[in-house]
């Protein structure tokens, strides 16, 4: 077991990345005062449920980059599902009592996170070997790597490691409750603690944007076809 | 308090939302045209979008709002403005981005800023206000030529009707058979309409718009409406696909309520002849088509299947399609008001398009805009790849002839 400063000082961490990620979405909308009334000229027409529908099926199954390029929306979709049931999985260190549907997820999750990291693999030679594009965004990159450790490190601590998965769940409690307990001094532990810690700090920013813009995108072109028509 | 310095001053809060958005996945270059031409991924829509990212952030972002904003490298400036200038505007970019980032707004709202910032626009672009205010047109030219080098004797224009006609400035000075075959075709259809007099058809402000220079809009867009309103106009018809955008889309904004009148694209107007019998078409032509969409007409404002009708409703004509056609359309190289400063840019794209018509084998290209009319000859000037090019309504002009009901 490792010492209290060491507890100390990962929970510091985990503030630390907090504020960074709540704070930058703070200053997102405060930057939102210094825009200009909309100048998105056109029809406005009634939202009807099926175009809210339609966005949905846009957000969730990614349906844009599917039309744009499927294999890598094979890869993206299958990352981005993954990782959603990795992450649901991971409920179960931060959450007392482990609420049933968080229990069923586990061996789901648990697939998911031997997949994820394939998943990332897989994106990466799509679009340097495969595709070999031009334009590489080195930001997009360096997540993707940062993923890709957080995976494999994660593979470990459960297949090789095996370390006490109940102390690590009394700390992380001990972290959310304010009153930092003693965790686990397992390097490999302490480096995915600290790299899922980063990832939460420089969560891109469209995350949180790209479903919005997913949205109005489906309402624009619904609007588009009434512009210069008659109903 | 909203501060000057702001790199979001011109951006509405879904523009800023949409900046966050992309992903900088980068696909959109398989489709930028510039990208096609030069295949320099440092002028590219997402980097676009990540250098105005650093510039907001230097002003806006949490350092700057507790330490003072930051200086901006100038080079980074410098090349955000070539990039953004450089852009032809059609769009192609968000219409295939994954994210669904509205370029095709965005781009003249990110220039909007640079003209605040006194940045931008560059080159011929930076006397546009001035020429419109001083002749009412973007080429310099004498209200008393826009309409009498080809306005054909034959066609009466009404001093008041419900069909208005605007002929605008790049087809009236520089692509002079398409609109020629505008008004032949209004007046075989037999359909009363009314024009404005030649120096009261000023610029419908689309230049200034996708240059970033919006301090006429409103004068220009108040002036044209009260007109066509004065001359009882329900109906507004035009064949610029850019003045059709800036009127279907803008003009509201600017005249800051709903306008008296509907606007119509004039493939609208003669598809519905042809369909209702009020024009018909006499005699065939045994050639085969290939019809360009104009991005500011397909992926603007939504006209994609009537001017195919029209095509297909002349008998003998054999229609084909370029790849990328519809709302996926590939930019003549005309667009963004960059052809008159990357002139070698707008020259190359033009001929990506002519190449894959004369591929394809067609007999004669088919276009719908001005600027692609204008673009599109100039492309062929010097070319290895030469085909015939006419616009849809001077094509169906020589075919057509007023119906019986």
């Amino acid at each position: 077991m490792g010492t209290r400063e060491l507890g100390i000082a990962l929970a510091a961490c985990m503030y630390i990345a907090y504020i960074a990620f709540v704070g930058k979405i703070v200053m997102r909308l405060l930057t939102l005062r210094n825009t200009s009334p909309p100048f998105d000229g056109g029809t406005v027409s009634e939202i009807t449920p099926m175009t809210v529908l339609k966005a949905m099926g846009d957000i969730f199954f990614f349906s844009r980059l599917f039309r744009v390029n499927p294999r890598l929306w094979f890869g993206e979709f299958f990352f981005h599902f993954t990782f959603s049931l990795v992450l649901l999985r991971h409920l179960k260190y931060v959450m007392d009592p482990v609420p049933v549907w968080v229990s069923a997820l586990q061996t789901p999750g648990l697939c998911a996170g031997y997949l994820l990291p394939l998943s990332l693999l897989f994106i990466v030679i799509t679009k340097l070997g495969i595709e070999r594009k031009e334009y590489v965004s080195s930001y997009n990159f360096s997540l993707l790597g940062l993923l890709f450790l957080i995976s494999a490190t994660g593979l470990l601590i459960k297949t090789v490691i095996r370390l006490d998965l109940v102390s690590i769940k009394h700390f992380m409690l001990s972290v959310f409750r304010f009153a930092p307990g003693v965790p686990s001094d397992n390097g490999v532990f302490v480096l995915h603690y600290l790299m899922a810690m980063i990832l939460l700090a420089c969560l891109p920013t469209h995350t949180f944007a790209a479903p919005f813009s997913v949205m109005e995108a489906r309402k624009r072109e619904e609007r588009l076809s009434l512009l210069m028509h008659e109903k | 308090m909203k501060s000057k310095n702001s790199f979001t001053q011109c951006l509405s809060p879904h523009q800023l939302i949409e900046l966050d958005a992309c992903t900088q996945c980068g696909e959109c270059l398989r489709y930028c045209p510039v990208q096609e031409v030069t295949g320099n991924p440092s002028i590219s829509p997402p980097e676009k979008i990540r250098m105005f990212r650093e510039f907001i952030k230097a002003t806006s972002g949490l350092r700057a709002s507790l330490f003072g904003p930051r200086d901006i490298d100038r080079k980074l400036l410098e090349d955000f403005v070539k990039a953004v200038y450089e852009c032809t505007a059609c769009g192609a970019c968000g219409q295939h981005c994954t994210v669904g980032i509205f370029t095709q707004r965005l781009w003249p709202m990110l220039r909007r800023e640079m003209v605040r910032r006194g940045l931008g626009p560059l080159g011929p672009q930076a006397n546009l206000s001035k020429i419109i205010a001083k002749t009412g047109n973007p080429y310099d030219k004498p209200a008393d030529e826009r309409f009498s080098p080809w306005f054909p004797e034959s066609v009466r224009v009404s001093e008041k009707a419900d069909i208005g006609y605007y002929a605008g400035c790049t087809s009236a000075y520089e692509a002079q058979p398409m609109v020629k075959g505008d008004v032949v075709v209004l007046g075989a259809a037999k359909e009363p309409f009314t024009m404005l007099p030649p120096e009261e058809e000023v610029c419908c402000g689309f230049p200034l718009f996708i240059t970033g220079q919006h301090d006429m809009l409103e004068d220009l867009t108040k002036r044209l409406v009260n007109a066509y309103e004065a001359r009882g106009v329900k109906v507004l018809i035009c064949s610029c696909p850019c003045c059709v955008n800036i009127m279907a889309r803008d003009w509201p904004i600017f005249y800051g309520q709903e306008l008296p009148f509907k606007i119509r694209h004039i493939s609208q107007f003669a598809a519905d002849a042809l369909q209702k019998g009020r024009l018909t078409i006499k005699g065939e032509l045994n050639e085969r088509l290939i019809y360009h969409d104009p991005c500011y007409l397909s992926r603007g404002v939504g006209i994609i299947e009537e001017p195919r009708m029209i095509l297909r409703s002349i008998p003998g004509v054999h229609l084909l399609e370029f790849e990328r056609h519809g709302l996926d359309s590939r930019c003549c190289g005309a667009g963004g008001a960059a052809r008159k400063v990357f002139h070698e840019n707008a020259i190359a794209i033009g001929r990506l398009t002519i190449d894959e018509a004369v591929e394809k084998k067609a007999d004669r290209l088919v276009i719908n805009c001005p600027a692609c009319y204008a673009k599109m000859h100039e492309a062929m000037q010097g070319h290895d790849k030469q085909i015939r090019i006419t616009d849809i309504m001077e094509l169906l002009g020589s075919l057509a002839g007023g119906g019986t009901s």
